[in-house]
């Protein structure tokens, strides 16, 4: 299925990177529909049962002091189990505060971010909307870079 | 599956691992595992040579 998908024809998206890594800030993507529980609501799977081609193309900031007990996630096309025990198996904001720890990397992001993976053909909302707040709030915060982790 | 969609989308760089959906990082709380993973990702950052760079880490 994937391998019938098309090439992307235009030109790859690239910055070099030349900061020092032990100065500088590191944020993180997770697309695994994850929330806070009691600031945030949920990604819309209701929705998502009603019009099964379409996906909640909404972001969630997660803090980076964020407690696991109050991480929620909504999914429809993973499991999300050890998610919720350790939130780290897919946005590692606790290993990436150790690496801080360690002065291996600058500092981390404030907030981090997810987004539900599954989305309609082009995602359009995602390029014309999330996508630029998430750039936003990245110049914002002055993070260097972010890791996008697809789940 | 996900390194083929990083390659047919041309991303900048691509860190290919094989664990389950949802996991990204590795397994639950294997601390060592997901801090490679992460520590991977930012050896890939720094040192990749060009766009559409792509490593692949062995652990499953």
């Amino acid at each position: 299925m994937f391998e019938a998908a098309p090439r992307f024809e235009h030109e790859p998206v690239w910055a070099d990177f030349t900061k020092p890594l032990n100065e500088a800030r590191i944020g993180l993507l997770s697309s695994a529909g994850i929330f806070i529980q009691g600031e945030q609501d949920g990604f819309d799977i209701e929705r998502e049962r009603r019009e099964p081609t379409w996906g909640d193309p909404t972001l969630r900031p997660i803090r980076s002091d964020v407690n696991q007990a109050d991480i929620g996630a909504t999914h429809l096309h993973i499991r999300t189990d050890d998610l919720l025990h350790d939130i780290n198996v897919a946005l590692p904001i606790n290993r990436l505060d150790e690496l801080v720890a360690d002065g291996r990397v600058g500092s981390a992001a404030p907030e981090h971010f997810s987004v539900m993976g599954f989305q309609e053909n082009g995602a359009e909302v995602w390029r014309t909307t999330t996508g630029p707040e998430i750039a936003a709030r990245c110049h914002a915060a002055e993070i260097d870079a972010l890791i996008l982790a697809p789940a | 599956m996900m390194p083929i969609l990083s390659d047919k989308y041309r991303s900048s760089r691509t860190l290919g691992v094989q664990f389950p959906f949802g996991h990204s990082f590795g397994a639950v709380n294997d601390r060592a595992m997901q801090r490679r993973t992460l520590d991977a990702a930012l050896q890939l950052l720094i040192n990749a040579p060009g766009p559409e760079a792509r490593v692949d880490v062995d652990e499953q």
